[in-house]
């Protein structure tokens, strides 16, 4: 899939590439996705590593890998992009080095490492792997085995085969684009068993802990799905929301409590997210709980809502990185980005008030599928 | 060149435009057609070194109470869906947000409005402090803010209490403002000719309607110069410890101070110097640490800063299992100072690197208020900034080989962070 949006203005190119890795479930996927994301820019150019042949054009390469695959996002002078695409192909059609993979090998092993020492990295993964697999029993466990397993079974790495392009820049790019030859979707299908994921993590902390409550909802382009973007807005979404009302403003214990819609390819993962002192843990989660069983519609606060999630829309589209990346975003869900800024905002502004009520009712008020607590 | 010429040669904007209100608050006003919202920022020239000992965190706390102030125009802009958000730096506060284009004149009000702002309660003030804590729990635990060493490395790096300021200060020493303090503070540098409004809007009809009559009922303070510290003396070498049982890997620093502002010409080489070590070709300092578990190098307090007076750290981060000797780690940080070969290409794709960063940042209608007020209430000289490509440009290997030997004599100081001590 590729998209390209002509922004005449815009003296920077931005281009986001999606590899989908063919690997199993969405853990290996992670695993398989951050030691590439470790090894592309060094892979060789004529010799070169691909991050510095590219820089010496003065372009800015970043990787990142999530249950879904790799994203690689560059940003760049407009005028060197067709020589920026033929470079990547280069180095993604290159073979890696022993020296190479062992280098990219030991600085997945520290990434992982950081990212267990950080509760928000950590929660944030865990989120983000749940948005693509049913099964949320043993994220960690299996992350950690996969990346254990990753030296060994080295071999049997995933190719890299780019499935989607995005691009934002000064002039349409498509016939560049084409260059990078995406392939079929070739993501596989998951295991599809329903558990829930209740993790108690211990790690390097004062006195606060943090809470991430998350309930699966349906994917984009259900009908209850812009209905639950404005509860989360109306819930968690801004300085006057209900949330930061009840924990930062009026009780002070929470400088940042927030909560989040966020979709996936095979549902959507509804998140309230806060930290508090420890002490007050069992009220928080008592708080956040009553919250959503008894949510009442209040028409000041479902116009602000929806003021905001439009008003972000247009602030994302504003940014060449934003706006890339939400292509991307697109991309990944397997929508396609041509006027999906439009649709969006136009299903934004029908709902009503009601129909934000009965999608809480209907999706929020059972036991949430994630309940993480990082103390 | 003028500084307008200047920002399109960065690729920031259409036109660029000054004013300079009667109250004596700057104006810096730019269309960006690609634009959807209106964005804007104002810079309030105090930040965390402004402080003294012992109102320690006061300029962080007076963010969060301005910031946070319930008052019509925060409702108003919020029932818009604008957001305003503010951040401290050392050398100035800085107020943010954006908007859709129709309420344009909404957001700037609202950020005008934290330059006549007096005071709070008692009440108010206890109340946020103990989100101030909240913050501060949240950046330990995080690995941005308080990623190592960021939140440990001024305290190890200088002696000096404005320098050796984390941006958070103490609690204790907060608990201890009053409404009478906190008024003072507002009053001494929240005035309009302490402070720079920046907006991005995508046309100049749009600019206009929302910068239309704001600025009409702002009075006139006294005003503290800013950027005009002196760098301290960093005598000692002495290794600062901090000790984290449950980290399963030390970190140790190497850190010096610069003295100089951002802009100046000896943090543009010490960024390329910065760069060339880590990257874009692996890396010197990689090859000469292979057992390293990951090496970072930067100038300032955060990566990439534009809005810092002097003195600047320069600061080489290495995470190694604890097994190796955080002294002998930086020794071989002192020898790759010393005998690093940076070669030409190296330079070129580093200063590439850094103008496409900074263009990007220019280009970026949210951030780009954000960065001209920042430089320009701290520097007072808004095309230094836009001038940047171009000075970076002119960076030798010559002089980042100076740079580099130079650092390699000075004095250092070493902060590790691990179970080894």
């Amino acid at each position: 899939m590729i998209i390209s949006i002509a922004r005449p203005s815009a003296s920077l190119a931005w281009l986001r590439l999606r590899s989908r890795l063919d690997a199993g479930r969405p853990t290996e996927v992670a695993a398989y996705g951050m030691i590439w994301a470790k090894l592309l820019p060094h892979l060789s150019v004529n010799g070169v590593p691909l991050h510095r042949e590219l820089a010496m054009r003065g372009t800015l390469l970043a990787t990142d890998a999530d249950g879904h695959g790799l994203s690689v996002q560059l940003v760049a002078n407009p005028d060197h992009l067709a020589k920026v695409i033929r470079t990547l192909r280069i180095a993604i059609q290159s073979p890696a080095s022993n020296d190479q993979v062992q280098k990219a090998y030991q600085r997945c092993m520290f990434s992982w490492r950081s990212i267990q020492e950080d509760s928000e990295s950590l929660a944030d993964l865990i989120a983000d792997i749940a948005l693509h697999t049913t099964d949320l029993s043993r994220i960690i466990e299996e992350l950690d085995k996969a990346i254990l397993n990753l030296f060994s079974d080295f071999e049997n790495l995933p190719k890299l085969a780019v499935t989607s392009v995005a691009h934002v820049g000064p002039r349409d790019e498509t016939e560049e684009l084409v260059n990078l030859t995406p392939q079929k979707n070739r993501f596989v299908a998951l295991v599809n068993r329903s558990t829930r994921f209740c993790g108690r993590l211990k790690v390097v902390s004062d006195d606060s802990a943090l809470l991430r409550l998350g309930w699966k909802v349906p994917r984009r382009g259900h009908p209850d799905f812009a209905a639950l973007a404005i509860a989360a807005r109306v819930i968690g979404g801004h300085y006057h929301s209900r949330l930061t009302r009840m924990f930062r403003t009026e009780r002070g214990w929470s400088y940042s409590p927030w909560a989040l819609l966020r979709a996936g390819p095979h549902h959507g993962l509804w998140q309230a997210s806060i930290r508090v002192p420890v002490q007050h843990l069992p009220k928080a989660v008592q708080g956040v709980r009553q919250l959503l069983n008894d949510y009442v519609a209040d028409d000041v606060e479902h116009a602000t809502a929806v003021a905001h999630a439009t008003a972000e829309t247009y602030r994302l589209w504003s940014s060449g990185e934003s706006a890339v990346s939400l292509l991307g975003y697109w991309q990944d869900l397997g929508i396609d980005p041509t006027n999906e800024k439009d649709r969006w905002l136009t299903a934004l502004s029908a709902v009503t008030t009601d129909d934000t009520v009965n999608a809480v009712h209907k999706w929020l008020t059972n036991d949430p599928h994630i309940e993480l607590i990082l103390t | 060149m003028s500084v307008a010429e200047r920002l399109v040669y960065a690729g920031t904007v259409d036109t660029a435009s000054w004013r300079s209100t009667a109250n004596g608050l700057r104006i810096v006003a730019h269309v960006d057609p690609a634009t959807e919202v209106v964005s804007a920022a104002l810079a309030v020239g105090v930040g965390s070194r402004s402080e003294t000992s012992d109102w320690s965190g006061l300029a962080h706390l007076a963010e969060h109470i301005a910031c946070g102030a319930e008052t019509s125009r925060t409702e108003a802009l919020a029932a818009v869906g604008g957001t305003c958000n503010a951040v401290t730096q050392p050398d100035l506060t800085l107020y943010f947000g954006s908007v859709t284009v129709p309420h344009g004149r909404t957001l700037i009000e609202r950020l005008l409005e934290v330059i006549s702002f007096e005071g709070a309660t008692a009440a108010r003030i206890r109340h946020e402090i103990g989100i101030v804590g909240d913050e501060i729990s949240a950046a330990m635990n995080g690995s941005v803010m308080g990623g190592f060493p960021w939140l440990w490395l001024p305290s190890a790096l200088y002696d000096e209490p404005e320098f050796a300021h984390n941006g958070y200060g103490d609690l204790q020493s907060l608990k201890r403002v009053s409404p009478t303090i906190l008024a003072a503070f507002f009053g001494r540098y929240y005035v309009a000719d302490n402070a720079v409004l920046a907006v991005t809007a995508p046309s100049l009809d749009e600019l206009n309607q929302s910068l239309h009559k704001t600025t009409a009922r702002l009075s006139r303070g006294e005003c503290r110069a800013v950027g005009s510290a002196q760098p301290p003396v960093v005598e000692s070498a002495a290794p600062v410890r901090l000790y984290a049982p449950e980290q399963p890997w030390q970190a140790t620093a190497v850190a010096w101070s610069l003295p100089c502002a951002s802009l100046d010409i000896e943090h543009l080489r010490a960024a390329v110097l910065a760069d060339a070590l880590v990257g874009p070709d692996d890396g010197v300092l990689e090859d000469a640490l292979p057992d390293a578990l990951e090496v970072a190098a930067y100038v300032g307090p955060f990566a990439d800063p534009w809005d810092v007076a002097a003195p600047l750290p320069f600061v080489v981060e290495v995470h190694h299992e604890s097994s190796a000797d955080p002294l002998v780690v930086c020794d071989a940080v002192l020898d790759v100072l010393r005998t690093a070969e940076i070669t030409d290409d190296t330079v070129t794709a580093v200063a590439g690197r850094l103008k496409t960063s900074l263009c990007q940042r220019l280009t970026d209608p949210i951030e780009n208020p954000r960065l001209l007020a920042s430089a320009e209430v701290v520097h007072g000289r808004i095309d230094a900034l836009a001038a940047v490509p171009e000075r970076l440009d002119t960076v030798s290997v010559t002089e980042v080989y100076v740079t580099a030997c130079q650092l390699a004599e000075r004095s250092h100081r070493i902060l590790t962070r691990g179970p080894r001590l």
